[in-house]
């Protein structure tokens, strides 16, 4: 699903942020992505989603080699892919409806479609009572559950979340992760989490990559962040 | 391609968005209308204005004729002869012919109640002769067209005004030109103001437009509805100056009775004039802000 062959990334400044990556995560697989700030793991995303291309190297996901696709193509790329962030990103003029029936709309669903699936992925990240409110006026454990409903309501095949606890209390923290758990579980989706929270790590153990300096230095199924 | 015809039937609902947003964003929209609504108000006053001095002063240069008299002795023939004369001479536009009795008519005319009777008495032994009134092509060559008129034989004298109403003429088109310049100035300025409103607008929503981009939007669609909101800026903005123009001119138009002063200084009749102008204000608003908006958002659409 995501495959990275030597993959190096350069900044115009001079800064190294990846040095020589090999990774593959397969299909329906839930990951987390640690390290401590600058060792890289928002390049790493950053290359998956086409924010950044890769200095040398090769990023495949979803079988495409993501620093071949077209500027004009990115978009359509970026579809196979749902990314939520640390700071939720939602459309502010947009209510909770609208926000998540936007990934839908952008790809020329039609519109009972729309409404239903929308329904059916709120439903799914527990909000189907704030459809029509916007997202000022929503709590961050909220507004962080429409941005993961907008990223998977159109069903990717990768769910890249990057630090989607890191504006939340631990309890909030924990009700997103078991959403992720969720949707890698109940809709196969491979699910990417880069993280600084030990506890989440802690709690539910699954395959972890420890990045330091821009290198991948350590990678373990038995998860924990004691590596 | 494929994008943009998808963008285009979709066309009804990009135009729904537009509204919605237009309606959320609400102090933003307001503001941005006002903005353009002063710059349209401007360009629309002062247009109509220097619009209107340059067809008066076009006006009054076309009244400007020259007077060419003939001598008193020669015959109709040869009266004829001098009008082909000045009909042949480069610059012409037209050359009207009187007759020595339409000369003495005229003359007899202006002197009122008391002269008529004394003037009268010359109708048997006309003093005048016939003459020419000649209309240049170019007032501005005048002086040199009525030196060749007073050249041709038999012409006895030729009046234009002289040098007084040669540099009126200048005057009048150096008012023309800078009118021109004026006026297209004045558009550059507006144009550059609207589409600056719209810049900001937009740049302020850079976020909306990375977030759309990052769940998938094409180009196109991100690009369309904020298209349609230049647009609908730019229209709305042209509402007010539009009713100020129409109500406005033509309450001058009804106070001033269509002239200023003398007959000389005729107004525009508002009727087409003012239409065509309110087409173009809504045009222009509605244009620069499309292709306001079209420009502005390219910054943000780059990958």
């Amino acid at each position: 699903m995501i495959k990275l062959t030597n993959v190096t990334k350069i900044y115009k400044t001079g800064v190294r942020a990846l040095n020589d990556v090999n990774l593959t995560i397969e299909p329906g697989e839930f990951v987390y992505v640690i390290g401590t700030t600058g060792a890289g793991k928002s390049t790493f995303i950053k290359l998956l989603y086409r924010e950044e291309k890769a200095t040398s190297g090769k990023v495949e996901v979803v079988g495409q080699d993501v620093s071949k696709i077209r500027n004009s193509k990115v978009p359509y790329f970026r579809r196979n892919i749902g990314v939520v962030f640390q700071n939720f990103r939602l459309l502010p003029k947009k209510t909770v409806f609208e926000n998540v029936a936007y990934a839908l709309e952008v790809i020329d669903t039609p519109r009972a479609e729309i409404r239903r699936r929308v329904r059916a992925t709120l439903e799914l990240v527990g909000l189907e009572d704030k459809v029509n409110a916007f997202p000022h006026e929503l709590s961050g454990g909220q507004q962080q559950r429409v941005a993961i409903a907008r990223a998977i309501v159109n069903r990717p095949k990768v769910l890249i979340a990057d630090e989607p606890t890191g504006n939340l209390d631990p309890e909030t923290s924990k009700e997103i992760i078991n959403v992720l758990l969720r949707i890698n579980e109940e809709q196969g989706t491979t699910v990417l989490v880069v993280t600084h929270d030990q506890k989440i790590v802690q709690e539910h153990k699954r395959r972890t990559i420890l990045m330091e300096d821009g290198c991948i230095n350590a990678d373990t199924s038995l998860g924990g962040y004691d590596l | 391609m494929k994008e943009l015809i998808s963008c285009i039937k979709n066309l009804p609902k990009h135009f729904k968005t537009s509204l919605v947003n237009l309606w959320r964003n609400g102090a933003m929209t307001f503001s941005s209308i006002f903005a353009v609504t002063i710059t349209l108000l401007l360009i629309g006053v002062i247009s109509v204005l220097a619009l209107n001095v340059q067809d008066i002063s076009a006006n009054i240069e076309e009244g400007v004729r020259i007077y060419v008299k003939l001598e008193r002795s020669i015959d109709e023939n040869a009266e004829n002869e001098v009008g082909k004369q000045i009909k042949q001479l480069k610059g012409v536009a037209s050359a009207t012919y009187f007759s020595k009795d339409e000369e003495l008519s005229k003359l007899i005319d202006k002197q009122g109640e008391d002269g008529k009777e004394l003037f009268e008495s010359y109708r048997d032994d006309n003093p005048l002769g016939a003459a020419y009134e000649v209309e240049a092509k170019d007032p501005t060559k005048l002086a040199s067209l009525a030196k060749k008129i007073k050249d041709i034989p038999n012409v006895n004298s030729v009046n234009y005004g002289g040098d007084s109403t040669q540099s009126m003429v200048s005057t009048l088109n150096t008012i023309q030109t800078s009118g021109t310049v004026f006026i297209v100035g004045l558009v550059i300025v507006a144009l550059f103001m609207i589409s600056n409103t719209i810049k900001i607008t937009i740049t302020a929503r850079s976020t909306e437009i990375s977030i759309m981009r990052m769940v998938g939007a094409s180009n196109w669609y991100i690009r369309i509805p904020f298209m349609l909101e230049g647009m609908l800026i730019g229209l709305f903005g042209a509402i007010i100056p539009i009713f100020v123009l129409v109500y406005g001119y033509g309450a001058l138009y009804n106070y001033t009775g269509g002239s200023l002063m003398s007959s000389m200084l005729v107004l525009k009749a508002p009727m087409p004039f003012i239409r065509d102008f309110s087409f173009i204000l809504a045009g222009l608003g509605a244009g620069v802000g499309l292709i306001g908006s079209f420009v502005s958002i390219r910054r943000f659409l780059k990958f």
